[in-house]
């Protein structure tokens, strides 16, 4: 039976009992996952493999807790939830505590790593809407990401937050009004600072 | 359906999360409402955006990075020996004080009793012993006093309100611990 064949389950059977190297089938099959959904939360390519790395070594350690009955992608998403949502409260304190003590960080916390496309266009666009899903509510951000780049469904979505099916609605309903708007604002004052500089 | 309930449920349209029977009313309502199907246009429009934002893909050593940290975590049942370690120590130190005590005393050592601390408790709980009788307010005199001490300044007091008198003993021999028997 070739690795794509065998499904999450028996991977992870294979894994507890010795063959530790069969993980990396599990690290091909969700990483390009993982990091999309840890870099719409971040804003930060290169903070995304980073955290998404440690994603993946907590899910090593916890695997002798998972039970397989559970959807699997829903055990890795819920931890990659939380240690990205770690990784925002410890950013908040350093610019608090940085603020507090009047001091400016040598690096923004939230880096804009530049959009690594040819096309300058959409490497523009790309990052207008990557900042402006960085403002949205956590909450909102999560259902959002998940919803629209990983495709879950909102029963999908519940099993990895644990929030009431209806409340995801809202949450992604509210997310995307408050996106476009932000968008249509963001490209209404560029505009205006367009037409201020033709005068 | 009307406008505002439409356009709370445009999102989880777009997501087909709704029913059969609640998609077909929604797309009723849009064929003939124009403001509607405006907000469900832009709001198409602005999903289109985002799948098409840039997706970073994971780098070329990503994997074999995880897979080198794996090797360096240690296994699960060798973690659990500094913690074994800590209880076995804790352990040793408690037997060790147990037995030093044990052989300090020539017995186990007992939980000390309990000593009276206020000289309205010492008056509360003679009464209650049935050696002195008390009156209440009398114990309401004495329950500002704190310190045992004052139990000799007060002994010519008290030795008024023994009844009946007790020979050759004082309300002391009780706060230091002496047993008195009647």
């Amino acid at each position: 039976m070739t690795n794509e064949l065998l499904s999450d389950d028996e991977v992870i059977t294979s894994v507890l009992e010795g063959s530790s190297r069969d993980f990396e089938i599990l690290i091909h099959r969700y990483s390009s996952k993982i990091i999309n959904f840890i870099n719409g939360m971040t804003a930060d390519r290169d903070e995304a493999q980073s955290i998404a790395q440690d994603v993946f070594l907590k899910i090593y350690q916890n695997l002798p807790y998972y039970e397989k009955q559970n959807k699997f992608s829903a055990f890795i998403f819920r931890i990659a939830k939380n240690m990205t949502l770690n990784w925002l409260y410890r950013q908040k304190r350093t610019v608090f505590f940085s603020r507090l003590l009047g001091r400016e960080l040598d690096q923004s916390p939230v880096r804009q790593a530049p959009s690594r496309t040819d096309e300058p266009e959409q490497s523009e666009r790309d990052e207008k809407i990557t900042q402006n899903l960085r403002r949205l509510p956590e909450e909102q951000r999560i259902a959002l990401i998940l919803k629209i780049y990983l495709e879950f469904s909102y029963k999908q979505i519940q099993e990895i937050s644990g929030w009431s099916i209806p409340k995801i609605e809202t949450l992604i309903s509210r997310a995307k009004s408050r996106l476009k708007k932000n968008i249509e604002l963001q490209e209404k004052n560029s505009g205006f600072v367009l037409q201020a500089r033709e005068k | 359906m009307n406008c505002k309930r439409v356009r709370l449920k445009l999102s989880a349209y777009q997501d087909r999360e709704l029913t059969f029977l609640q998609s077909q009313e929604l797309e009723r309502h849009m064929g003939s409402c124009l403001a509607c199907k405006a907000e469900w246009e832009s709001l198409n429009e602005l999903v289109n955006h985002l799948g098409q934002l840039t997706t970073p893909a994971p780098d070329s050593g990503f994997s074999s990075r995880i897979m080198a940290g794996l090797r360096t975590q240690p296994e699960k049942k060798y973690r659990l020996l500094p913690s074994l370690a800590y209880t076995l120590a804790c352990l040793m130190i408690f037997i060790s004080g147990f037995l030093l005590e044990m052989s300090a005393n020539g017995q186990p050592p007992t939980t000390p009793q309990p000593t009276i601390t206020t000289f309205s408790a010492v008056l509360t709980e003679s009464r209650d012993l049935g050696l002195l009788t008390v009156q209440d307010s009398t114990l309401e005199l004495f329950s500002n006093l704190k310190q045992i001490s004052l139990v000799k300044k007060q002994d010519n007091l008290l030795s008024k309100l023994l009844i009946p008198p007790l020979q050759g003993t004082s309300l002391r021999s009780r706060v230091s611990g002496d047993t008195y028997e009647k």
